[in-house]
């Protein structure tokens, strides 16, 4: 059963000067063992679709379905909602709280009832996920680094085993080697069946990784489908141009002088469509 | 989530108005006349007449009445709580009796008034504080305070600091909620259960909260400091205030229709 969004709208502030429409009509769907990829630039509407998900928002208009229930406000259904879509937001670790990393991170799951030997296996299991080592199980999560409290943070939600996992910009702030780790972790729970919805304004990044990517820009939806179905769409829509990857602007412009045949958007990708036309 | 939805007040909402124009030292003496005045005014008729002057007021600041109404909910529960306080405790002709609950009729008489006074307390100051830039709110209170330099009061420091507070409301609510909604998801109840339940369920915000304003303090000083902030000494204005014909005519008409609810209060009531 899929996360479905139809016609989602919403605005901040209503009735006030300062009324901002943040989501104007936006739809897609995401099914389980999909890697999605929300994409737009600052104030496009990213978080605010992602807080729709588990239901911390709710729609005006249009709305969220996640396995068939409906996301209203004040439903007995939305424990159940926010149990199997978990949400990391960006600087996860500003949100760590408790003495201990293991106390952290048996926070969601105590939170919804699993307790016990479950408890303490779900800990070490998400632990062991993000490369936490079980020498910090009794350390403050105060007293780690910051790449360590982050992995913290993420396993504290892991550790509830949501079967949607809503990342915002989880990689901001995050060096090369740390964002190939969080990427390896993403890609593993899509593996085992989980669908993860990820939210950046890197287009690259969203390309290389998602099985589908929704473009968003002024709060629309510009384009919902697969890489390379965005990459065709995104190059003729000048709207998207801020949102470019470099490799993929250059191949446009080889496309239309007829250098190369088709679009890429990897640099090895580019390589071989140039080295295969000579 | 619940917690920062809604509150407004403290935050400035910029607008085209008349009295956004207006100076803010104008805007702060005339709050303070305000206040003065509604303690001194008891009466239903002179209640009723600050209720007929604040629309005037709100129409003239273009503030819509849904963000004044809205700076009245962090308020709501103490002007019940006060209310209901003067209407069960109050000496008086009894009006009607339900085994220990006595109602008096000056206990109803106390209940309104007081309701009414915390009421247009906060509607009046919310005023101020819904069409005054923090900048401009302090650069008001610091001239309004510079005499008190003269005997070794921090003025600049203390109008620095209210700044400080009032630019950093809107981002602690901001903050606040992020941190909350990040808890919700880990299934955090902050709606449900007794009081005490309730105010524990709050200790995974309070915490990363209190961290968070340390830090953030931290780096705002070492800002300040990097960016040779010493005190007020020798520190200029980019845009110095201008005390203009209609801040005074502004504050004369507004003292003088206190003054006058003043006399009818007192006529009314003697």
């Amino acid at each position: 059963m899929p996360i479905e969004v139809k016609n989602l709208t919403y605005s901040y502030n209503i009735g006030l000067p300062t009324e901002t429409k943040a989501l104007d009509g936006v739809s897609f769907e995401a099914v389980p063992g999909e890697i999605i990829s929300i994409v737009g630039e600052t104030g496009s509407g990213k978080s605010t679709l992602a807080q729709h998900l588990n239901g911390l928002l709710f729609a005006q208009d249009g709305y969220v379905r996640v396995d068939g229930m409906e996301v209203l406000n004040g439903d007995p259904k939305l424990a159940e909602i926010r149990r199997k879509v978990g949400v990391v937001f960006q600087y996860p670790e500003q949100q760590l709280f408790s003495e201990t990393v293991e106390k952290e991170i048996s926070f969601g799951p105590s939170n919804w009832g699993i307790a016990g030997a479950e408890l303490k296996q779900r800990v070490l299991v998400s632990m062991d996920m993000m490369g936490l080592p079980r020498s910090l199980l009794e350390r403050s999560p105060f007293t780690l680094s910051g790449g360590q409290k982050r992995r913290v943070a993420i396993a504290s939600v892991l550790a509830s085993d949501p079967e949607y996992i809503v990342l915002d910009e989880p990689t901001a702030g995050l060096d090369r080697g740390g964002l190939n780790e969080l990427i390896t972790i993403l890609l593993s729970q899509v593996k085992v069946g989980k669908c993860v919805i990820h939210v950046t304004h890197d287009l690259e990044l969203a390309m290389a990784i998602s099985t589908k990517i929704l473009v968003l820009h002024g709060g629309r939806s510009i384009s919902f489908g697969t890489p390379s179905e965005t990459a065709e769409y995104l190059c003729g829509d000048t709207e998207a141009m801020p949102l470019l990857p470099d490799v993929l602007k250059l191949s446009k412009d080889l496309r239309n002088t007829n250098v190369t045949d088709g679009l890429a958007w990897k640099p090895r990708e580019l390589a071989a469509m140039l080295i295969g036309g000579r | 989530m619940v917690f920062a939805k809604g509150i407004s007040f403290g935050q400035y909402i910029p607008a085209p108005s008349y009295i956004h124009g207006l100076d803010p030292r104008c805007k702060i003496i005339a709050v303070l006349v305000s206040m003065a005045a509604i303690f001194m005014t008891s009466s239903p008729y002179a209640m009723c007449l600050w209720g007929a002057l604040l629309p005037a007021v709100v129409m003239l600041s273009k503030i819509p009445m849904k963000a004044m109404l809205r700076s009245i909910r962090p308020v709501f529960i103490l002007i019940i709580f006060t209310a209901a306080l003067h209407l069960f405790w109050s000496d008086g002709v009894p009006i009607f009796k339900a085994g220990p609950v006595v109602i008096t009729d000056k206990g109803c008489l106390f209940a309104v008034q007081v309701s009414m006074r915390l009421l247009f307390l906060i509607l009046y100051a919310s005023i101020l504080t819904l069409t005054t830039s923090p900048s401009e709110l302090s650069d008001g209170m610091e001239l309004l305070l510079s005499p008190l330099g003269k005997v070794g009061f921090p003025v600049h420091e203390t109008a620095m600091m209210m700044t400080i507070a009032l630019r950093f409301i809107p981002t602690l609510f901001e903050e606040t909620d992020r941190i909350m909604k990040a808890q919700i998801s880990r299934g955090a109840n902050f709606e449900t259960g007794g009081a005490v339940s309730r105010i524990k369920s709050y200790i995974p915000v309070l915490v990363p909260m209190l961290a968070l304003v340390f830090q953030r303090a931290d780096t705002l000083a070492t800002a300040m400091e990097a960016r040779c902030y010493r005190g007020g000494r020798g520190r200029v204005r980019m845009a110095p205030l201008r005390w203009r014909m209609k801040d005074t005519l502004t504050l004369s008409i507004f003292t003088l229709l206190s003054a006058l609810i003043i006399i009818i209060d007192r006529l009314m009531f003697a």
